[in-house]
């Protein structure tokens, strides 16, 4: 029975440690160790004082792992060893079951014996007691009883064990209670009942106050005649008796435990006040709303722990449902009360749940892998490799997109979406934001994770004469709503994107948009027409627990790309992925540290070529999400002439083909606006935290954040309309100026008050007196219809700054057309007509309406106008290539034999290259004799950045390759010499591209082969060395012991190891045998290398022997092991250390005084603490 | 007639009742005489009731703040400075060991926190005797504080000699306070050491072995983990801050 009971105990015990253990193993297998330098703290020399190891206290027994040299060695008593985890040798660090008296401590038997002496009790240990648990278990079977003490002239009882009572000089009579009528004391029987420490149930006292047998209300039965009556032997052994008034039998592992009797719910016992309470939890809360509100109750027993969610999770029919703000708790039904234990917010954890056969459930916190998920993703679409990573993961699931025949794919995406940081949100506005929070980047990492499903659906439109009109010959579905509603869908399984609900059941219907770029066709509705089902699944519980306790294969990490965000961070995510939306080029590009996203204003195209479908979409709340702005100013009527143009241009065209881009745009979903603050403050059963608070509204902001005084409140100063002036810093005021500034608005002009040269990108920016999100339109539209945001995105800040490149007449046609005609103004007037002189009128007089809203959702209702206008003169700037992918000067791997590229230039152009510099004194001749033309598109610019990609794929031989591009901008002007030649200020841009040296090795893996202890487990530091590669050996290193996973290979990173070529990781415990340490390393250039080493750990557990004592100056005895010899003159019954020392140090010849009349009682112990029970010989000098 | 038989009822019942106090008094003589104060306090009892209060009140103090009266490097928590005795600035590290020998330093913050009483209690003891007519002899020397399981025991090595009629010497003195801060320091050391090992504890196994702790763990969002250990019986609190295995605040 009680046997049961402690398995019981320890299963669940074991349970929790095992969770534990394992989200430290799943967490130290996913996360991607930071920049950790070699002289990093964690890892430092042994001999610095900052060296980690095991403080070992002399006097009290005690040992501190992971403590510093320094601080250790400056107190006194206390000795440093190196091994972090204190497996020191002699076990000197382990614990044994001391039994003081009547109680039981888990302590080493160093500190067990000075415990003893400091109490005055002898005390005994047991080694053969495995684990703590029983340890204390086993303080109730400790054997008490009445002890009569002289004290002055009077005798007193006391009710203790024999040790004690020994100590004390007293008289112990075993398991006799004081009240024993033999033992002739003052000390009447059942007094009163109480609480006994370190017992569980409720006792008699006796009138000296001291403890009897447990309470019955057969008093007699209870007294037993004076004598001890152990738990078994009392009233209802097998009975919690928590419902009993006349039992005072409680058991811990039976649910109760002795205690006064406060609650209306405790049963009194009959002799007092006293109850077994009832540790279950009756009524444990099941499920809570996020405001902590009870909506489901369980009975739940003592110990049992289960998962609290705010809504529905995990992958749903469609969808992955977590909402924004949400958490995953786990709840403990510890000692009668529910403890609440979050998991880490932001669903970092995710909590997981499992119901035994005797229906208690376990659960616990563990790490959530979904970045593993959106990185299996690296080759693109999810089949192949991919599909069977994500399967194997219980985090991550496949989201499939099957709109059209021409446009389905599969994602790998978290079944448990992560949630975003503040600063990451697109906010109240998330579909209109493509800013960002981060200067050097030009983009929050939640957006290039949003950004993940952000696609483009091209449906294919061909005029048939023949049948009278446009006709689709492919993707006609991607017009349809399923469009709408499984992109958003994607797009809400990657994290807090798109158009869903936080955790209030408030729909955040601005994640996501959907735009139509081509004349023909429907526009799919906007996903926020699915807002009022997202709110109605918040309201809607999970229906079961998150998925496995732990996962039984996970992926290859290093498999996976360059540390766990490789390809996802990357700010130029956007830039890589091709037309398709795919990614994975696995470079990026360099030189480009703007402010943001850059604006550039062009895309007459729009009104030339899908002028009716701005008309059209005039309506709807959602613009471009890049910063770039689509229609390019024209009024009105000059639309409707355009339209006309482009109509009868057109008409007759049979054979025709346009491409129709339907693009669905994923971003952050950030909260909503308002201020539904209060309900963070809901109790103890869902704690408020940042994450939570800022979700629950724009206007929420947490104070007194990591107090214990935590509260959401409304922000102050937030209920005013925003009042709009110009960023004076955001302008470059060598070049120019802000004027005419008035409430209404500002102009932007030169130093000389002239208009701006055209392709010239220049910042600018506007301020509001509070928090608020600005927006920009070229036209005065409603603040939902502006389109364009500001680089801080949605943001609610005081500074709104932007970057923008106006185009010239000639540049905004051409890159709406793709094609132009015409060597000047007169031609293209001629080719062009209208649709030039609008143009020209465009760039005359372009004007930005910037309207900003504060957090409660309140809009200046007057916008804000910036009046801007374009030099009309002739282009006379050269092209500037300014940014590469990848990188200038990179160094790429070791044998590769070519490269993609994509060269970024500020305007159209057309580009070429070649191997040598042409040298020829003319640039157009130099630009005519490179021999290999780039694929530019101007009509595709690089959305993110508002640049003109030019690609190519480059020949790449070992060594340096170096390549000379030129560009030749105005590609209409045909071969007209005016063009402008130039990648760099005005010449060559010469690209560098290195291959790697050598391949990258590990060279070196310590340990290696043979290590003996005294001790296991050991504590074991390993350590990789690398050379060669793209960086001297600076790669980042993983590691596998025992092939724990071969077909997955998961290799943990180790500690230390990004970028150097020493990589180390401490603190491994090892037991004995043979262990395989695998490690796989790569570089940035991307060269990968693979080893392995073995290492057997012996174990030394025999004790040094001495083989030989001789006379030789003195007394010589020769040991079969380097040892520390002592010896005693009386016996061998003698503390080794407290012997007097034959030798100083570790040897394996020992020496002492030749003395015939002595007896030498020796004992020596190797260098692992072993040593045998007696002596290990007795010399008599007078028998050698 | 009937009114003397009566007095002298009265008057037996009296004698009676004075008889059976007498009796009373002299059985509980002692405990009577120690409950009115009658009996004057011997130097043990008089160190023990002087400076148990002030041990106490040292311990609490301690107690609140990770066993340090004045830490320099701590959490602030509810207003009161919860020492890190575990702690990384980094993210994704394992902690470093603050303090240690914890024991032997809350030993020492309660010996630092008390020496001033433990001078006002022996020469409040000094001039109570010499007020009672003795030759008190008092030569101070220094003293130890020890957690030892379920008890604090200080010991002083102060010797005093009473001269009156005859004489009596007393060679230290030891004033016992029940208490289980030593069982706290020993959870908390154990919590630290899982810290150092895995970055966390399991709170509640610690319960399921300790039915009388209740162990709570407050996680902060900036990495720290706030342990209040607290006996159920007692209600006696060790209170402490740890950051392990800290990860940022989000993905931005």
């Amino acid at each position: 029975m009680y046997q049961n009971k402690m398995i019981r105990q320890k299963i669940m015990s074991s349970f929790e440690i095992f969770t534990l253990l394992f989200s430290i193993v799943a967490f130290s297998s996913l996360v991607s160790i930071p920049v950790a330098s070699a002289e990093s703290d964690f890892i430092p020399n042994p001999e610095t004082e900052s060296a980690l190891g095991c403080c070992y206290d002399t006097e009290q027994g005690l040992c501190s792992p992971v403590s510093k040299k320094g601080e250790c060695e400056a107190e006194e008593n206390a000795e440093w060893y190196a091994d972090q985890f204190c497996n020191l040798g002699g076990g000197i660090c382990n614990n044994v079951c001391c039994k003081i008296g009547a109680n039981n401590i888990w302590t080493t038997e160093r500190a067990c014996a000075k415990q003893s002496e400091l109490a005055g009790i002898v005390s005994e240990f047991d080694a053969g007691v495995a684990s703590e648990m029983d340890c204390i278990s086993l303080s109730t079977e400790n054997e008490l009883g009445a002890c009569i003490i002289e004290i002055g002239y009077e005798e007193s009882c006391i009710f203790t064990s024999s040790a004690e009572c020994t100590s004390n000089g007293g008289d112990f009579s075993k398991e006799t209670l004081c009240s024993n009528a033999e033992l002739n004391t003052s000390c009447v029987k059942q007094d009163h009942i109480g609480c006994m420490e370190g017992r569980d149930g409720i006792y008699w006292y006796d009138s000296c106050g001291n403890p009897e047998n447990i309470y019955s209300s057969n008093e007699d039965t209870s007294w037993n005649n004076g004598m001890v009556l152990s738990p078994d032997q009392s009233c209802n052994p097998t009975s919690s008796n928590s419902n009993s008034d006349s039992c005072g039998n409680c058991d811990y592992n039976d649910g109760s435990v002795c205690s006064e009797a406060t609650l209306s719910s405790d049963k009194e016992m009959r002799a007092g006040a006293f109850t077994c309470r009832d540790l279950s939890c009756k009524n444990a809360p099941s499920r809570v709303d996020a405001k902590g509100e009870v909506l489901g109750i369980l009975d739940r027993s003592n110990g049992e722990s289960w998962c609290v969610y705010d809504g529905p999770i995990g992958g749903g029919i469609a969808f992955s449902q977590d909402l924004v703000g949400s958490r995953h708790y786990r709840y403990v039904c510890s000692n009668g009360e529910v403890k609440v234990d979050p998991c880490k917010d932001y669903r970092e954890e995710i909590c997981v749940e499992k119901t035994a056969e005797s229906g208690d459930s376990s659960a616990s916190c563990r790490v959530n892998t979904w970045e593993q998920c959106l990185s299996a993703n690296s080759g693109g679409d999810c089949d192949g490799e991919c599909l069977s990573k994500c399967n194997k993961n219980p985090d991550c699931r496949i989201q499939p997109v099957f709109v059209d025949s021409d446009f389905k794919f599969g994602t790998c995406v978290p079944k448990y979406p992560p949630g975003f940081a503040s600063g990451s949100f697109s906010s109240a506005l998330g579909g209109y934001a493509s800013g960002a929070s981060d200067e050097s980047s030009g983009g929050t990492a939640s957006d290039d994770v949003c950004g993940l499903a952000t696609r483009t659906c091209t449906s294919t439109w061909i005029k048939k004469c023949t049948r009278g009109g446009w006709v689709v010959e492919n993707n006609d579905k991607c017009h349809d709503p399923s469009f709408t509603i499984q992109m958003n869908n994607l797009c809400v399984s990657l994290g807090d994107c798109g158009v869903y609900a936080n955790i209030a059941g408030k729909p955040i219907l601005t994640g996501g948009r959907v735009k139509k770029d081509g004349e023909h066709g429907k526009t799919p509705p906007q996903p926020m027409i699915m807002g009022i089902a997202y709110m109605a699944l918040s309201l809607t519980p999970a229906t079961s627990p998150a998925l496995g306790g732990g996962f039984d294969k996970a992926s290859d990490i290093l498999g996976l790309g360059s540390g766990v965000l490789s390809g996802i961070i990357d700010p130029f995510l956007g830039a890589m992925m091709d037309d398709t939306g795919d990614y994975g080029a696995g470079f990026e590009p360099s030189g480009f540290g703007t402010t943001g996203t850059a604006l550039v204003a062009g895309g007459i195209g729009t009104v030339v070529m899908t002028g009716v479908t701005a008309i059209a979409s005039s309506g709807t709340l959602f613009g471009s999400a890049v910063g770039v702005f689509g229609p390019f100013a024209v009024n009105p009527a000059g639309l409707v002439i355009v339209v006309i143009i482009v109509a009868l241009s057109y008409a007759f065209g049979c054979g025709e083909v346009e491409q129709v881009e339907i693009t669905y745009t994923c971003s952050a979903s950030g909260p909503p606006v308002g201020a539904d603050c209060e309900m963070c403050n809901g109790g103890d059963l869902k704690p408020c935290s940042r994450y939570k608070c800022e979700s629950l509204g724009a206007g929420c902001e947490l104070i007194n954040e990591n107090t214990g005084f935590d509260e959401c409140v409304k922000r102050d100063g937030i209920d005013t309309t925003p009042e709009i002036t110009p960023l004076e810093e955001a302008l470059n005021q060598t070049m120019f100026q802000y004027m005419d500034e008035s409430r209404n608005g500002v102009r932007i002009r030169t130093v000389d008050g002239e208009c701006i040269q055209s392709n010239m990108a220049f910042s600018f920016g506007v301020q509001t007196d509070i928090p608020a999100v600005c927006l920009i339109s070229e036209e005065p539209v409603a603040f939902e219809e502006m389109p364009g945001a500001f680089s801080e995105g949605a943001i609610f800040t005081r500074n709104h700054t932007n970057i923008i490149s106006l185009p010239n007449a000639e540049t905004l046609v051409y890159i709406t057309l793709g094609d132009g005609e015409g060597e000047d103004q007169e031609t293209y007037q001629d080719a062009y007509g209208e649709v030039y002189d609008a143009a020209v009128e465009s760039v005359a007089d372009y004007n930005l309406y910037v309207k900003c809203m504060n957090p409660m959702g309140d809009i200046n209702e007057a916008e804000y106008k910036i009046d801007m206008c374009v030099n009309p003169g002739p282009d006379l700037m050269n092209p500037v290539v300014a940014a590469t992918s990848p990188p200038e000067n990179s160094i790429l791997g070791f044998g590769i034999t070519s490269q993609d590229a994509i060269f970024y230039i500020n305007e159209p152009t057309q580009c070429k290259w070649d191997i040598v510099n042409p040298g020829l004194q003319s640039p157009l001749e130099n630009y005519n004799i490179l021999a290999n033309t780039m694929t530019c598109d101007a009509t595709t610019r690089d959305m993110a950045k508002g640049l003109y990609p030019c690609k190519t794929t480059l020949p790449i031989t070992a060594g340096t390759n170096e390549f000379y591009v030129l560009c030749r901008d105005q590609p209409w002007l045909r071969e007209n010499e005016s063009r402008n030649i130039g990648a760099t200020e005005g010449s060559f841009y010469r690209y560098s591209l290195t291959t790697s040296e050598l391949g990258l090795s590990i060279d070196e893996i310590i340990p290696e082969g043979k290590i003996t202890a005294g001790v296991e487990p050991i504590t074991v530091n390993i350590s990789a060395i690398t050379s060669g590669g793209g960086y001297n050996g600076a790669a980042t290193c993983g590691y596998e012991l025992d092939g724990q996973n071969p077909e997955e290979h998961l290799y943990t990173e180790f500690l230390s190891t990004e970028d150097v070529s020493a990589h180390i990781q401490p603190g491994l415990q090892f037991l004995s045998g043979e262990h395989t340490i695998k490690v796989k390393c790569y570089d940035d250039a991307g060269n990968i290398a693979i080893n392995e080493t073995k290492v057997d750990v012996e174990l030394d557990t025999a004790s040094p022997s001495i083989v030989r004592a001789y006379r030789d100056g003195g007394l010589v005895i020769v040991t079969d092991e380097e040892s520390k010899c002592f010896y005693d003159l009386e016996s061998c019954n003698f503390d080794i250390n407290s012997g007097t020392p034959i030798t100083a140090g570790l040897s394996t010849r020992h020496m002492v005084e030749w003395n015939p009349s002595s007896t030498y009682f020796i004992k020596c112990k190797d260098k692992w603490e072993n040593q045998a029970s007696g002596c290990s010989m007795i010399v008599r000098p007078s028998q050698l | 007639m009937r009114g003397k038989k009566g007095q002298v009822t009265i008057f037996v019942i009296t004698a009676l009742v004075i008889v059976i106090l007498a009796i009373i008094f002299y059985l509980m003589y002692p405990q009577i005489k120690s409950t009115l104060g009658l009996e004057s306090k011997n130097p043990n009892q008089f160190i023990q009731d002087c400076m148990e209060e002030q041990i106490r009140e040292a311990r609490d103090k301690v107690s609140a703040q990770g066993g340090s009266i004045d830490p320099e490097h701590y959490f602030l928590y509810k207003d009161e400075k919860l020492k890190y005795l575990c702690y990384t600035e980094e993210y994704y590290q394992m902690c470093i060991v603050q303090e240690p020998l914890l024991k032997g330093r809350i030993e020492d913050e309660i010996k630092k926190e008390i020496s001033e009483g433990v001078r006002a209690c022996f020469d409040d003891l000094e001039s109570t005797f010499k007020g009672k007519g003795y030759d008190v002899n008092l030569r101070e020397g220094p003293f130890e504080v020890e957690l030892l399981p379920r008890r604090i025991v200080a010991k002083f090595n102060t010797s005093l000699t009473l001269t009156k009629d005859s004489s009596e010497e007393y060679d230290s003195f030891s004033v016992v306070v029940n208490d289980n801060l030593y069982e706290l320091v020993s959870i908390a050391t154990s919590i630290i050491s899982s810290e150092t090992r895995f970055g966390d504890s399991e709170s509640t196994v610690y319960m399921n072995y300790y039915h009388d702790l209740k162990v709570e763990k407050l996680k902060q969002s900036d990495g720290t983990t706030v342990y209040i250990l607290t006996n159920r019986d007692t209600k006696n609190k060790f209170q402490f801050a740890s950051r392990s295995l800290a990860w940022p605040p989000g993905f931005e």
